[in-house]
């Protein structure tokens, strides 16, 4: 398990992809697409609030306050792959209008990390 | 090999043994008393907030009660993907909208519609709407006990449990805010039928010899020899009662007020729920039939919500203390009652069971009960009366 902590999550690909499928990008260390940021290894010790890490049997995160851009944003980092991402405060208060339901594209697997062909 | 059900129990009560042996009659269970009646499977505590789950068993089938993330209403379904088989999921309570299977990935709302498989480009035909997990088509709950059925028809929760109701309604009535089963369960697993945890449950003819050393044991603290058989045998205010459709229920005294000695957190009664849901003490016991010969029971202490913390871990050190796995009580009932029971059935010479212990004294009571002493058999023939009624229809194929 990677360590977690105060510091910061390490950015990068790291151990990521180590318990995912690794014949898919769900599972391993994906390039960064557009907007979906892979964070810069980096300090952020003063920038980045303690993590929380949230785990189920499906998924596995951590979440933090990030204040190294211009304004705060949240930052969630899958744990299984490394995938980084931020979102901002209207991005964030935008997500409360959503059900679940409509969320579920985004839970398709061949929308996400199990494409069969790159996005 | 008696192959009508109905001619393994007799007029004057005895049961053959091959109901507790046959694997014939354990598959014709599962299609006549699993497989239609109302099933417990849940408490509402369990599944309070939108996307809580909880993993059980209905029958032998696996089953997902989850409470939906956009809807909240309660759902029940086959813990089987619909691709090849696994189970959706594997921890006993969690919280997830969506479920995504371990084996290949498909991923499923937690209410049941399939959202997405992995790699999809491989499947140009696939009709997704018709690949949910399967629903149990009947769901309700009655004071926080939820219940499902196969059957897509029939008698209302209500109707069903009819007499028991006044039980459960005491029941979640024990704490100031009602109970919760938040502590979760530890279970016990026995090579033997699922039958016999039922009926030990109310059996207090059994207590003063099974239970012979935690009665020297509470002598050896107190002083002198508790007076529970003495109580069991001449106490009137104890009595057994068939409550029909094979629920049945003991009552130490009055059903509110009434003790079994004065244990926190006990139950003024034990309450049985046909086919497979017990109250004991402060414990909601399930009995979960895995073969003919296994069965695995799970035992949940049942936690008063708004009460203090002290007043509830006196409660799990109570239940612990006599059930736990090195309690004074529970380890001699899977001991005598269940794998001495098993070991003596393999002698089939003269295979029947003797459980008409009390039948000429049984007194109607209201609402078409049955009324017997504290020790008699009323509890057992109450769940066989329904045993056999359901298993009539089913017959041995």
């Amino acid at each position: 398990m990677r360590a977690v902590g105060v510091r910061g999550v390490q950015e990068g690909g790291g151990a990521a992809g180590v318990r995912g499928d690794v014949h898919g990008t769900g599972g391993a260390a994906a390039p960064a697409a557009p907007g979906v940021a892979r964070g810069p290894a980096g300090d952020g010790a003063a920038a980045q609030s303690a993590t929380l890490r949230l785990r189920s049997e499906f998924g596995d995160v951590a979440v933090s306050r990030d204040d190294r851009a211009n304004g705060p944003r949240l930052r969630i980092e899958d744990m299984r792959n490394g995938r980084v991402i931020y979102l901002d405060p209207l991005e964030l208060a935008s997500l409360t209008w959503l059900t679940h339901d409509r969320l579920g594209p985004f839970l398709d697997p061949s929308q996400t990390g199990w494409r069969s062909q790159p996005a | 090999m008696i192959t009508d059900p109905a001619a393994l129990i007799t007029d004057d009560w005895r049961v053959h043994g091959s109901i507790y042996t046959s694997r014939e009659l354990f598959e014709a269970e599962q299609r006549a008393i699993f497989h239609g009646p109302w099933l417990y499977v849940a408490h509402e505590s369990e599944l309070r907030e939108p996307g809580d789950y909880k993993t059980t068993y209905a029958g032998t089938q696996p089953v997902i009660v989850s409470r939906g993330a956009d809807d909240g209403e309660l759902h029940v379904m086959l813990n089987r993907c619909r691709h090849r088989g696994a189970t959706v999921c594997q921890a006993e309570r969690g919280n997830a909208h969506f479920f995504r299977c371990p084996y290949h990935g498909w991923t499923y709302r937690n209410d049941g519609p399939l959202r997405g498989v992995t790699y999809d480009d491989a499947y140009p035909d696939l009709d997704r709407d018709a690949l949910g997990l399967t629903k149990l088509p009947r769901v309700a709950s009655y004071r926080g006990f939820i219940f499902a059925s196969f059957a897509p028809e029939g008698e209302s929760l209500e109707d069903y449990l009819g007499n028991a109701k006044p039980y459960l309604d005491i029941i979640s009535e024990q704490g100031p805010d009602g109970i919760r089963l938040s502590a979760g369960s530890h279970r016990l697993t026995y090579g033997g039928n699922w039958k016999l945890q039922v009926e030990n449950t109310i059996d207090n003819y059994h207590f003063g010899f099974v239970h012979r050393s935690f009665l020297e044991v509470l002598a050896d603290r107190m002083g002198e020899a508790p007076p529970i058989m003495q109580r069991i045998l001449f106490d009137e205010t104890y009595r057994t009662i068939d409550l029909g459709n094979g629920h049945s229920v003991h009552e130490f005294g009055d059903k509110r007020t009434g003790n079994n000695g004065g244990q926190l957190g006990d139950l003024p009664f034990n309450l049985i729920v046909f086919p497979n849901l017990c109250f004991v003490g402060a414990q909601l016991r399930h009995v979960l039939p895995k073969a003919v010969d296994r069965t695995e029971v799970r035992l949940y202490p049942m936690l008063h919500d708004g009460a203090s913390d002290e007043h509830n871990a006196g409660i799990l050190r109570t239940h612990e203390g006599f059930y736990g796995p090195a309690g004074m009580g529970g380890p001699d009932d899977v001991e005598v009652a269940f794998e001495r029971v098993v070991d003596g059935l393999a002698a089939t010479e003269d295979d029947w069971l003797v459980m008409s212990r009390g039948m000429h004294r049984e007194q109607p009571g209201e609402n078409g009960t049955l009324i017997g002493h504290s020790a008699d058999e009323v509890p057992q023939r109450a769940f066989y009366r329904q045993w056999r009624r359901l298993m009539a229809k089913e017959g041995v194929r």
